[in-house]
């Protein structure tokens, strides 16, 4: 079910526009660094506008596709903008608007080094998200998603201390250990002569494929996403990972290669696998349960680190389980839930990390323990902070209740009560771990004499929009770029009509 | 036609007021309810419906019946007068939280589908903590936080009851629900919002540190609201016959030993509410006429003792019984409002009747549970003692030297003299007063049987009191109640439910991460990757000397990759051309 699909550049043009970008940054380099540190932003609004451009097109059910390179008959790297990839792709690029500002004010506010690489390898990296994106085939979606380990590695190891060195060694070997196996992967559906190309329903579906290969498959091809969506236990290096600076754990760490493994696990259950062939092997179950376990454990590690950066990691992994879990729930009310995930996810966390980057910048403080009082004197961030926190603890009229009512629906319209309820339970535990600091932030006085304010504008402005944002999308997932409606798309074409519509509406 | 919810303008209302200068902000409060209570008094009747389409969903956020119209107008009324009484505050937070606090109170009671219900419902949690939080007592925080977590749970187990049922049923409308898991959690979820015992501790534990005008918006909206749900879903549910006589007594006993007076009022409302909680479980249209009496009733009179306490608060700086006293003289206005207060709720059994029996046999069910009677009449009994006997005669009467008082602002006397006149007029008539406020539900007034057994049992508590009043002296202790499990479960769940679950995954991530490791160390290094699995070596570790570690930390490694990959994009442009 992949619909009307022509010929067209733009998604070619929205993955080459933060290639570009880096280019541009390259070349500029430090001398001119007002002039290389505005690049970023003009291709990020401009990649937005592209992206944007596809969205008519797309909600009519026509998508523009660009064939790179047909390496043999059936076996080509080519980009299709479907409305599953057009989420991740409006997200990805709009928010990167967001931190490209934020990265120039913080990087300059910590006098880091070595910037020029930094906003090179960061352009990179979007450009490798936005082909995670778009892929349209398991082997360009394997390419873009091996490139997206390869150019964060740069990000990671930025300090170039002992430890970030150390951290960077183990992000790439867990990260290319996952891709290892995604090829794998791929090679063997080719083998099988099965046509990669994601299809709404499972490419599999009606393959005649076996239990045995299925599994087979499926451990290729799950555990090679699940290490980027990092599922339990394989999301060791997303903690270690924090060492990058901020902007990179915002954008990065918190959307763009996070969610390319839980983007990847949307590709692999629902367009590779489909509902019926997992139904078949059983063997949603078990992501299921993995998932739970990540869910609620997660939220636990959340609740003992006092590092803040490390809070937000460990949330980071219990949400991005929210999300595989409702894929695995594989019905469309779920799905249509986890798809705003996340987005809602996405700007919820990337406002969190802004915060925890803008109040390092400012007080040299990252530690829960520290922040007594900071709110009365960084008001606006931590005003921002608290509607993020909200929205983490799925509070109404917040983004991420809407996602958590639709997930938790999904979860009870398939009969799976069970797991609509860890919905529930980790929504209070992720306030358990959030509002606390709100609430030392607020109504706690500050130990030291020194008054801090407010960081540098560039990065103010940023996190006071992405934090409205989380309580507006909440309020109107449609506006402006259609969310709710791609997404569930994107459910019926996999899932079908919910059942409770099929009649009426 | 479509109407606008009052819930809209309140919420829009309470995001702007913590932005106007502070001398016109307590003024500006006003309006918020003063405009609520106009739409639903002038323009809001039975039947009055706003349809909203959201997302996927056909959304009721406001179906007016002649059931919550009550409701909606006492809140609107209250809200009024506690903005009255609280005309010195100059806190921006406390008077946001208060208005946002009173719409999301009003879009629950409104609201006509599911969803809008537990959005507003959590809403209310929300708002209702920063009330308490910026109490100003000693330990208003730490119990803001702890009424926070109580409703979360709370609102989590009607929104998954909520899910369940609309799961199942494939329908948001509000009904009554039977006994099923779906209506067992949202039951349990309602519950905990009313306060029902023993998911009550809560109340007595967070409105006490709330600030004196905080506490009048509390008492008023959140137990209150939720036994309209528990009316509209759940009534007629045979628990509630057991549950709302216990909470009766319960909140009377422990109102009873109670020291300090703002936490004898909370038992006071959670002993109330099980009055109405008792309705409730009665079910049936002459008990829906009980309740809406009730909510007015057991709205007002709280208000006018709960001002009175606070009134005393503001004044003495102190709410503990053993420290007050001697205040008849210089705060004769506040006794005599409050006395109204506590007079009209003594007079309650004579007043509003609640004979379960009464109702009974209007029913025809042809149950007989005199106990449930019986049980309602002790309460009420241990009521007088509590709020007419005890409170006000050792916070006035007893020995006391009142230290330098802080006058108590005009607004506050303006407020409990309105709530008193209003009390007293819905006390007596009734009737007529309800057709005053254009309501189209009849109250229900008591049987002539009844008003002698109420009557009695006044007499019988006037005159026992006076006996009994030595025995009622304040001790300054403090009484365990049931939030002792979860104030106190920190340790246990940690040890017994936390660890044991992290554990193994704290261990089979570790064993991942050596796996990834000595994956790495092969591939980049094979002879010394094989070595450290035959050897124990620290290779690969922040602190070994391996060749691994050498290759990965020479920079600027990032630069050159980007070339290359810059340049295999290149090479594909190029290809594709």
């Amino acid at each position: 079910m992949i619909g009307d699909t022509y010929d067209s550049s733009l998604p070619l043009i929205a993955v080459l526009l933060p290639v570009t970008a880096a280019l541009l940054v390259l070349v500029t380099g430090e001398r001119y660094r007002n002039l290389r540190d505005s690049w970023s932003t003009v291709a990020a609004v401009a990649m937005v506008v592209v992206v944007a451009l596809m969205l008519p097109d797309v909600l009519d059910g026509r998508v523009p596709q660009t064939t790179i390179i047909e390496i043999s008959p059936g076996i080509d790297i080519m980009l299709r903008a479907d409305a599953a990839g057009m989420i991740f792709a409006l997200l990805a690029s709009s928010l990167w608007v967001f931190a490209s500002v934020y990265a120039v004010g913080y990087m300059r506010a910590e006098n880091e080094h070595k910037q020029t690489r930094f906003f090179t390898a960061f352009a990179l990296s979007i450009a490798a998200a936005a082909g995670v994106a778009l892929a349209a085939n398991l082997l360009t979606f394997v390419i873009f998603y091996e490139l997206l380990s390869l150019f964060t590695y740069p990000l990671v190891i930025h300090r170039e201390t002992e430890s970030a060195i150390a951290a960077g060694r183990k992000y790439l070997a867990y990260t290319l250990s996952g891709g290892v196996l995604l090829i794998g992967g791929t090679a063997w559906v080719h083998i099988l002569g099965i046509d990669g190309s994601f299809v709404a329903g499972g490419l599999l579906a009606g393959e005649g494929i076996s239990k045995t290969t299925g599994w087979g498959l499926l451990a290729l091809l799950v555990i090679g996403v699940s290490v980027k969506a990092s599922v339990m236990p394989l999301h060791g290096w997303l903690p270690s990972a924090m060492v990058a600076p901020t902007p990179v754990s915002a954008l990065l760490h918190a959307v763009a290669v996070v969610k390319a493994g839980v983007f990847g696990m949307v590709r692999m259950l629902v367009f590779v696998f489909g509902a019926q062939l997992l139904r078949d092997m059983d063997a949603a179950t078990l992501i299921m349960v993995l998932a739970t376990v990540t869910l609620l454990v997660g939220s636990m590690f959340a609740l003992r680190h006092d590092n803040l950066k490390r809070r937000l990691a460990y949330s980071t992994i219990s949400h991005l389980a929210y999300i595989v879990l409702g894929v695995a729930l594989l019905g469309p009310i779920a799905l249509t839930g986890a798809l705003l995930h996340i987005v809602g996810h996405g700007v919820t966390k990337i406002t969190l990390f802004f915060v925890a980057g803008a109040i390092h910048a400012q007080t040299h403080k990252e530690n829960v323990s520290e922040l007594d009082g900071i709110g009365r004197q960084m008001p606006i961030t931590m005003g921002a902070f608290t509607l993020a926190s909200l929205s983490m603890a799925g509070i109404p009229p917040f983004v991420l209740f809407t996602s958590k009512f639709y997930l938790g629906w999904g979860a009870a319209e398939v009969d799976q009560q069970i797991f609509m309820i860890v919905y529930l339970v980790s929504g209070v535990l992720a306030a358990g771990y959030l509002f606390p600091i709100v609430v030392r932030a607020f109504w706690r006085s500050s130990p030291d004499h020194v008054r801090y304010r407010e960081a540098d504008m560039r990065m103010v402005v940023p996190l006071a929009i992405t934090g409205v944002l989380a309580l507006f999308l909440g309020i109107a997932p449609d506006a402006p770029f259609r969310f709710f409606e791609l997404a569930s798309d994107v459910a019926t074409a996999s899932f079908g009509v919910p059942e409770m519509f099929a009649g009426g509406n | 036609m479509d109407s606008l919810p009052p819930v809209v303008i309140l919420l829009i209302a309470a995001a702007v007021l913590p932005l106007l200068p502070s001398i016109v902000r307590p003024w500006a409060f006003l309006v918020g309810p003063l405009l609520a209570f106009l739409q639903i008094f002038l323009t809001l009747h039975e039947g009055d419906i706003a349809h909203l389409d959201w997302l996927n969903l056909r959304l009721v956020p406001m179906h007016v019946t002649e059931l919550n119209e009550v409701w909606a107008t006492i809140f609107a009324l209250v809200g009024l007068l506690g903005g009255v009484f609280a005309l010195h505050v100059r806190d921006r937070v406390q008077q946001g939280a208060a208005l946002a606090y009173l719409g999301s109170a009003l879009g629950v009671v409104l609201a006509g589908d599911l969803f809008s219900l537990i959005v507003f419902w959590e809403i209310m949690a929300v708002t209702s903590m920063a009330l308490i939080m910026n109490g100003g007592r000693e330990h208003s925080k730490a119990a803001g936080v702890r009424y926070l977590f109580v409703h979360l749970v709370g609102g989590s187990l009607l929104l998954a009851g909520i899910l369940w049922h609309v799961g199942e049923t494939g329908s948001f409308a509000i009904g009554t629900f039977d006994e099923s898991a779906a209506g067992w959690l949202m039951f349990i979820g309602v519950a905990v919002s009313a306060a029902v015992v023993p998911l009550h501790a809560w109340l007595p534990d967070a409105y006490p540190e709330s600030s004196s005008t905080g506490m009048v918006f509390l008492g008023a909206f959140t137990t209150k609201t939720a036994v309209f749900v528990m009316m509209v879903s759940f009534s007629g549910w045979d628990i509630l016959l057991v549950l709302g006589p216990l909470m009766a007594i319960y909140g009377a006993v422990y109102a009873l030993l109670q020291n300090d007076i703002r936490r004898l009022l909370a038992y006071h409302i959670l002993s109330q509410v099980g009055f109405m909680v008792t309705a409730v479980g009665v079910g049936g249209a002459v008990a829906m006429e009980a309740v809406a009496d009730q909510a007015f009733t057991h709205v007002l009179w709280p208000a006018v003792m709960v001002m009175g306490a606070g009134a005393i608060m503001h004044a003495t700086g102190t709410t503990r019984l053993t420290e007050l006293g001697g205040l008849a003289r210089p705060l004769r206005g506040v006794l005599a409002l409050y006395l109204v207060g506590a007079i009209s709720i003594s007079l309650f059994p004579l007043l509003a009747g609640l004979g379960a029996d009464e109702l009974y046999s209007e029913q025809g069910s042809g149950v007989d549970r005199p106990w449930i009677t019986f049980l309602l009449w002790v309460a009420a009994t241990g009521t007088i003692l509590a709020v007419a006997v005890k409170l006000p005669y050792y916070a006035f009467f007893a020995k006391g030297q009142p230290a330098a008082l802080n006058k108590v602002p005009i607004g506050m006397y303006v407020a409990m003299a309105a709530a008193g006149a209003l009390s007293l007029m819905v006390g007596v008539a009734a009737r007529t007063t309800f057709d005053l406020l254009r309501l189209d539900i009849r109250p229900h007034i008591p049987e002539s049987e009844t008003l002698v057994v109420g009557l009695a049992i006044f007499v019988f508590a006037a005159v026992g009191s006076w006996l009994v009043l030595p025995k009622l002296a304040p001790k300054d202790q403090t009484i365990v109640d049931t939030d002792w499990i979860y104030r106190n479960a920190g340790t246990p769940v940690r040890r017994f439910i936390q660890q044991p679950l992290e554990w193994p995954f704290a261990m089979s991530a570790r064993g991942v991460g050596w796996v990834v490791r000595t994956a790495a160390n092969i591939t980049i290094t094979p002879d010394a990757g094989w070595a450290s699995l035959l050897v124990r070596t620290p290779l690969g570790r922040r602190d070994g000397a391996s060749a691994a570690a050498g290759w990965i930390s020479r920079p600027p490694l990032g630069v050159v990759l980007a070339a290359v990959f810059v340049t295999f994009a290149v090479v594909l442009l190029i290809a594709q051309a």
